[in-house]
């Protein structure tokens, strides 16, 4: 202390040692507090021209109220307001690139009659097909992705990108393998089962095994938060595969998968690439990085801590498809399961509405994880309840900004549905129980982004075990539901089974959210 | 007789003067099997020392940069899942030690025994449960927001700081979560969290505990406080963690061997026993480095040897260095070792470019051969503003050459007389004192012989293996009679 002493010639260096001790000193007591550990008596304030400590830390403290205020002109608010709309900005349009894959192939679908692996037109055992394989691909997929993913992003965090490249290398290697096995084991199934004909499931294992790889391939992108070039490339292969339907036969379907393969070699391609640039950048930086020799933990390490993301993602799909397959169970054909466009039409269109709701959902549960963070280094430990108030109040900032965004969503989309505007919906074929599906499934879209945004905090915050019981939940309720409506008043009332799953998704993590939040700083200390 | 050996942040993982020196200690000392515990801030190192043959395990202990605790621990997982204790258990078993840890860490250690005890039973506890989900119970985050939050040096603790702190005893004291095996002693190189496993080991087992201070690990952390920001509140919380820390390996080493007297004044000051102290000077091989007259450069050259980096002060030589040409035209200065400030290193450039010194001094790089560089110099000069007992001085001594140095740390000790001394950060009394020795033919060749005498006779290769094995052999024979 003695030495930091020595080192104050005037009252500015003063303050300017009282503001390195502690830039949030709030008064002149606080600074009287600092003057004492600084060694500084009163006979040395006097020596500065003050009766004793108390009175140089009056002084004090005007001058820490300068320095801390410098800069702090109406300008620079203005200019923090405006950053603050750049960053909010920023933030929305993210979400709504993360969903517009989505929105593209839907576009593509309406306005060309080719999406990626939907064309309109279609024979219903192609759909079947097409659909199931969609259907088993995301499962599968989602299965494998979180293990990987969650080390990508713990190694990325840490900057270590070697181990990234050696993870996605690892990631790769091991989605080729359980999507093989998969198909495998599917192929033989059907084959001993015949549950479908061997020459139609040869197609469903062709979309099964292209899907997987692409939804596997697009993964690290979504990771690592590549929004542009994801989107960059949905819109590639849809004008590619538009191409190769169109110029070599639009009734060829199995042209459709080159334009997947393309995708996932695109998506590969950029995922090393963005690697191996981080990497060269980061040599550059620390000349001893290049030699490192880091191990990876073993794989068995690797997979544990991971296991429950990778069943909360089936679970997600599964809660997602459940209301379809229920309705293509009530197959009017000779297979077990068989595609019903009027109920996919109306479920599809819905899923539109979320695209404008995730970006609200990003920004809303960002500016969560910002306040938490943020409030904690503001509140002092001793006034936790206000800590806790922020946060709880930011969330249900989430939640409303969320439900607005959706309703509104849902409205407009609705509106845009019963007017029929051409180019787009004139080609949809919307009947009276499309309709109907589209309400129920929108509303539960609406739910499903409240439990989309309670997973995000609770991935945020390590705690899977939450959506876990929350899907199956939802899951369970969506079946009972779902089956039950439909067998007694149509296939289109198991629309309510999904209404009635997302609810509980949604009323169930809120619950379990709203406990975590009234004890966040004991959640956040656990998370990590 | 196996001895376990504990680290930080050093051997054999990362290069420096104290992994140089475990590693050489392990691999003379070949009569004795050594289990080497590494501590680590994460895994993403590289072995960067072969361990000896008579290395039988290596143990490293990441306290960051890993999911599970266990994962570079070279077993199974099956075998490494421990179960998860409930609430009544962790109240009943672990929360009355945990709390008296913490009342203790809070005031630096005061009762170091009570201390000792509870991290005794904590690692008791741990050895049958799972570390991690102990820690995140709400039990002990309840325990431990109450004890700091209603303690009055503590209460103006942010919230964010609470949590912080709170995560970082969890990945300090990993240690605690490991099985450590039977071995017969215990050295660590340094008082740090590494020495735990030593202190739990003679509590539980008796088994002897050795103390090596090459710095003084207190006084540097307080040198890293000064840098950091943070309240008040927080500061008090670091220099009590590491006081109780530094306290508890103090308090149940059997011996403290600091490598100079420079130590010594510190550790009294923790109100150590004089007589449980013991310096063991480091060691160089006197036959390496060694006088060889024809390396001699014609022109006058002057060698520094260190890593570049703001606390072994190179601009203070490159100063020095105006003088020394002023006065000697033809006199250079080769700076020899690694850049490991880069920032810094663009300093210094950019002074010797203010100066007009290109070519005068010149950064070499680090050498593989330091005997023959000393060899051609006619002056070795060590610029630094902080040393600990210095490698370098020793070496440059051994090879009899007169040096120059600042007045830091152990240096003094270390020349005694055999070389020239002067105050750190003052580059004209430095390029005085070189210009005296660089001039006067007969003073170096005085200080030269005076100050190979002196490394033969008390800074020898040989006399360090010899002291080690004493102390190793003596610790372990005492604890035999007294069982």
């Amino acid at each position: 202390m003695g030495v930091v002493f020595e080192a104050v010639s005037d009252l500015d260096s003063l303050a300017k040692t009282v503001l390195q001790i502690d830039d949030k000193v709030g008064d002149y007591l606080g600074v009287a507090v600092i003057l004492e550990v600084l060694g500084i008596t009163d006979g040395i304030a006097q020596r500065y021209g003050f009766v004793d400590r108390f009175s140089l830390a009056k002084k004090l403290i005007e001058i820490i109220d300068y320095y801390r205020g410098r800069g702090e002109t109406v300008e620079s608010r203005e200019a923090k307001l405006a950053e603050q709309i750049r960053e909010a900005l920023k933030l929305y349009i993210h979400g709504i690139l993360y969903g517009s894959p989505w929105l593209l192939m839907t576009l593509a679908l309406l306005s060309t009659e080719v999406a990626l692996w939907s064309i309109r037109g279609a024979t219903i055992m192609f759909a079947t097909m097409v659909g199931l394989a969609t259907f088993l691909s995301l499962i599968v997929s989602s299965a494998v992705q979180p293990v990987f993913v969650r080390k990508m992003l713990f190694y990325l965090h840490q900057a270590m990108y070697k181990l990234v490249v050696r993870v996605v290398e690892i990631y790769f290697a091991v989605g080729l393998l359980v999507v093989a096995s998969a198909s495998l084991l599917l192929y033989y199934l059907n084959f001993f089962l015949r549950l479908y004909p061997m020459e139609w499931f040869s197609l469903f294992i062709l979309y099964f095994t292209a899907l997987s790889m692409l939804w596997l391939a697009i993964a690290p992108l979504y990771a690592f938060r590549k929004y542009v070039i994801l989107v960059a490339i949905f819109a590639g292969i849809i004008i590619l595969n538009n191409f190769l339907v169109k110029s070599l036969g639009s009734s060829l379907s199995p042209f459709q998968p080159y334009g997947l393969y393309f995708a996932i070699l695109a998506s590969a391609v950029y995922t090393f690439t963005y690697l191996y640039l981080k990497e060269k950048a980061l040599e550059r930086y620390k000349p001893e990085y290049n030699d490192l020799k880091v191990k990876l933990p073993r794989l068995s390490f690797m997979v544990l801590p991971g296991l429950p993301y990778a069943l909360a993602g089936a679970l997600y799909f599964i809660l997602l498809f459940m209301d379809r397959l229920v309705v293509w169970s009530m197959s009017p054909s000779a297979y077990p399961l068989w595609f019903n466009l009027d109920y996919e039409v109306g479920a599809n269109l819905a899923l539109l509405m979320l695209i404008p709701v995730f970006g609200a959902l990003n920004h809303s549960v960002l500016s969560l994880y910002r306040e938490i963070v943020e409030s904690g280094e503001h509140v002092e430990a001793r006034h936790v309840k206000l800590y806790r108030l922020r946060v709880r109040d930011r969330y249900f900032a989430c939640l409303r900004s969320i439900t607005a965004s959706s309703l509104i969503s849902l409205a407009v989309l609705y509106f845009l549905l019963l007017q029929q505007p051409q180019p787009f919906f004139g080609l949809i074929p919307v009947s009276r129980q499309s309709l109907f599906v589209f309400i129920l499934a929108g509303l539960g879209n609406f739910f499903i982004a409240i439990f989309l945004a309670n997973s995000m905090l609770h991935n945020y915050l390590y705690k899977p075990g939450i959506s876990i019981l929350t899907l199956a939940a939802a899951i369970a309720g969506n079946l009972l539901v779902g089956f039950t409506l439909s067998r007694l008043y149509g296939f289109e009332y198991a629309a309510f089974g999904y209404l009635a799953g997302c609810l509980l998704a949604a009323l169930l993590s809120t619950i379990f959210t709203f406990k975590l939040i009234s004890r966040i700083d004991y959640t956040y200390y656990t998370a990590f | 007789m196996i001895i376990m050996m504990l680290t930080e942040g050093t051997y054999p993982y990362v290069k420096g003067g104290v992994s140089t020196w475990t590693h050489n200690l392990i691999s003379s000392l070949d009569e004795f099997k050594f289990v080497v515990v590494a501590v680590v801030a994460n895994p993403y190192v590289d072995l960067l020392y072969e361990p000896p043959r008579n290395v039988v395990r290596l143990i490293m202990v990441p306290l960051w940069g890993t999911e599970l605790l266990e994962e570079y621990v070279d077993t199974s997982l099956l075998r490494l899942v421990k179960p998860k204790p409930s609430r009544k258990t962790i109240r009943e078993e672990f929360l009355p030690a945990f709390s008296t840890f913490l009342s203790e860490v809070k005031s630096g250690g005061k009762n170091v025994e009570k201390l000792g005890e509870s991290l005794s039973e904590m690692h008791h506890f741990f050895k049958r449960y799972n570390y991690k989900t102990v820690f995140k119970s709400e039990e002990v985050w309840e325990a431990f927001s109450r004890q700091l939050v209603e303690d009055p040096l503590y209460a103006s603790l942010k919230t964010s700081s609470l949590i912080r702190f709170g995560r970082l005893i969890q990945h300090l004291f990993r240690v605690l979560a490991y099985d450590f095996p039977e071995v017969d002693l215990c050295h660590s190189s340094v008082a740090s969290f590494c020495g735990i496993p030593a202190i739990v080991l003679k509590m539980e087992r008796g088994v002897p505990y050795l103390l090596t201070e090459h710095g003084v690990y207190f006084r540097e952390r307080i040198l890293d406080l000064v840098k950091e920001s943070g309240t008040l509140a927080e500061r008090f919380f670091w220099l009590n963690l590491y006081r109780a820390v530094v306290r508890l390996n103090y308090h149940y080493a059997d011996k403290i061997l600091p490598v100079c007297g420079f130590n010594v004044r510190w550790e009294v000051e923790f109100g150590i026993a004089k007589e449980k102290i013991e310096i063991i000077y480091n060691g160089v091989d006197v036959e390496r480095f060694r006088p060889r007259p024809e390396l001699e450069e014609e022109k006058p050259l002057i060698v520094v040897m260190g890593r570049v980096n703001k606390l072994k002060d190179m601009v203070n030589v490159i100063e020095a260095m105006e003088y020394v040409v002023g006065e000697i035209p033809d006199a250079r200065c080769e700076i020899i070792g690694p850049i490991e400030d880069k920032a810094y290193h663009e300093v210094c450039l950019k002074r010797l470019g203010e100066l007009g010194l290109e070519g005068k001094v010149v950064f070499k790089g680090p050498s593989e051969s330091p005997e023959f560089d000393y060899n051609r110099a006619r002056v070795v000069a060590q610029p630094s503003i902080s040393e600990g007992f210095p490698f370098t001085v020793v070496e440059a001594m051994a090879c009899g050459k007169p040096v120059v140095a600042t007045d830091v740390g152990g240096v003094r000790e270390a020349l005694e007389g055999c070389g020239i001394i002067v105050p750190a950060r003052d580059p004209k009394r430095l390029g005085e004192a070189l210009i005296q020795v660089l001039i006067d033919e007969k003073l170096r060749r005085e200080l030269g012989e005076k100050a190979r005498r002196r490394v033969v006779e008390l800074f020898s290769y040989q006399r360090f293996l010899t002291e080690y094995r004493r102390v190793y052999l003596e610790a372990v024979s005492k604890r035999k009679l007294e069982a």
